[in-house]
């Protein structure tokens, strides 16, 4: 339960950071360190040096630009619940983010390190998702933004390259009238989820839906934007029935696999009655915004 | 070879210089290098809550930062709370409720609960199960932690 011996080197600029992960090939580097030290205390993680990104400052801010909203890579969870900024353009953000781990956890956590880790049930890469969200990285010769439907690969793994460090979070506003929704069920409260979905339906002046997107995660390698359903409701009046979706084609596009905590078919049952219930909440939304 | 480190770190307002180890957690920085025993290590992954400590004010499990991150930064240990008033009222109110038995998860709930009745507003019981679900105690004494943490609020709302 003790980390194996490393070397470790506090740096305060991202460019002393990316000097120090492109000459060293087993360098980590730690954030909050609330998926890393564990991983290390357990020795699953035996990195030779760690890299201490903690103390730059400028990776820690929110910053409203007109058409997006760009965070640095170190806000922690609860300074993005806190944050006024993203709560009022997008409030599914603190509300999602409210059921990442425990308080204490959140106040460390952050969301560079959360996307890093790519677990396919945490909040952050669903609201990535949801949001249309683009990560901009940066490497010692290069910088570039990936589209969060390329970012995430597998369990764990993302399109991050090694000499790269993620800066910052873009996320675009939403222009049209629109509802949102979260919801997660997990075995105990702060524990990862079984199944997480989140909503977020758009539509124009004639109420019909122009965009939707839906996210589902902990069913799959990684969390996934379910086209078919989007498609599905994409032109429909916001008044019909949103939720009489194909459940056979959905079912065959995730693949959720049994655990301690829940078995294959309670996962897939928790998947169909989380994305109805999640689908009529982002309706109901927007009808009590039409009749405001 | 492993470079070891010359940390200076303030610890309930007295000030330490050590040499460390990278690999040293905090937890055991905090127990054994300072002979500060009250922040007791449980799980050792980020779990249990019992060595939940406020580093530069905001809580932190010391299991899950390495004593060379406390370099420069303000540390506080439940020791600290025997040394202000209004502080003690916890450790009074958790003694009050009987809301320990064994005492082993008692420093990191008093650290947690020290930092939420100062943040959050609490409306309800509920809510305060929520936030104190990140500390777990095995002697089965929420009923009487929740009871201690109610009083807390229904005193902090007072004022």
């Amino acid at each position: 339960m003790k980390p194996s011996p490393f070397n470790y080197l506090n740096v305060t600029t991202i460019e002393n950071a990316l000097d120090a992960l492109s000459s060293n090939d087993n360098a980590r580097l730690i954030a909050g360190g609330q998926s890393l030290v564990p991983m290390m205390n357990f020795r699953l993680a035996q990195p030779d040096l760690i890299i201490d990104i903690s103390n730059i400052n400028e990776l820690k801010n929110v910053t409203e630009e007109k058409d997006y909203v760009e965070i640095g890579s170190l806000l922690t969870h609860t300074n993005a619940i806190n944050s006024i900024c993203l709560k009022k353009y997008f409030p599914v953000i603190p509300n999602a983010l409210k059921n990442v781990a425990h308080h204490t956890i959140r106040n460390q956590g952050t969301v560079g390190g959360s996307i890093a880790n790519a677990d396919p049930a945490s909040e952050w890469p669903l609201l990535i998702n949801l949001l249309d969200c683009s990560i901009k990285v940066k490497s010692k010769k290069n910088t570039r933004e990936i589209p969060a439907t390329k970012f995430f690969e597998s369990h764990f793994v993302t399109n991050l390259k090694e000499n790269e460090i993620i800066i910052s979070i873009k996320i675009p506003k939403i222009q049209n009238l629109y509802g949102w929704s979260f919801f997660e069920e997990s075995p105990r409260e702060g524990d990862f989820a079984i199944v997480e979905t989140g909503v977020i339906i758009q539509i124009e002046n004639n109420n019909i839906i122009k965009n939707a997107n839906i996210i589902i995660g902990g069913v799959d390698e990684k969390v996934i934007k379910l086209n078919n359903i989007e498609n599905f409701i994409i032109g429909m009046n916001i008044n019909e029935d949103l939720c009489k979706f194909d459940e056979q084609i959905f079912l065959a596009n995730i693949r959720p696999i049994s655990d301690n905590h829940s078995s294959e078919e309670y996962k897939k049952h928790l998947s169909i009655v989380l994305l109805k219930k999640a689908i009529n909440s982002a309706k109901k939304q927007i009808l009590s915004k039409l009749n405001d | 070879m492993i470079n070891k480190f010359k940390i200076e770190t303030i610890v309930n307002d007295k000030k330490y210089t050590k040499i460390i180890e990278p690999r040293l957690l905090a937890s055991d920085f905090i127990r054994d290098n300072l002979n500060l025993t009250g922040t007791h290590v449980g799980c050792e992954h980020g779990v249990c809550g019992s060595c939940t400590i406020k580093i530069d004010g905001v809580t932190s499990r010391s299991c899950l930062k390495f004593a060379v991150q406390l370099h420069g930064k303000k540390v506080e240990t439940v020791e600290s709370l025997n040394s202000n008033p209004q502080k003690m009222l916890i450790l009074k109110t958790f003694k009050k409720f009987h809301a320990l038995q064994c005492g082993f998860c008692t420093p990191g709930f008093l650290i947690t609960v020290d930092e939420l009745i100062e943040n959050e507003k609490f409306q309800s019981e509920k809510e305060i199960r929520k936030a104190l679900s990140g500390n777990l105690c095995r002697c089965t004494g929420y009923e009487n932690i929740i009871k201690a943490v109610l009083e807390l609020i229904k005193i902090r709302n007072k004022k």
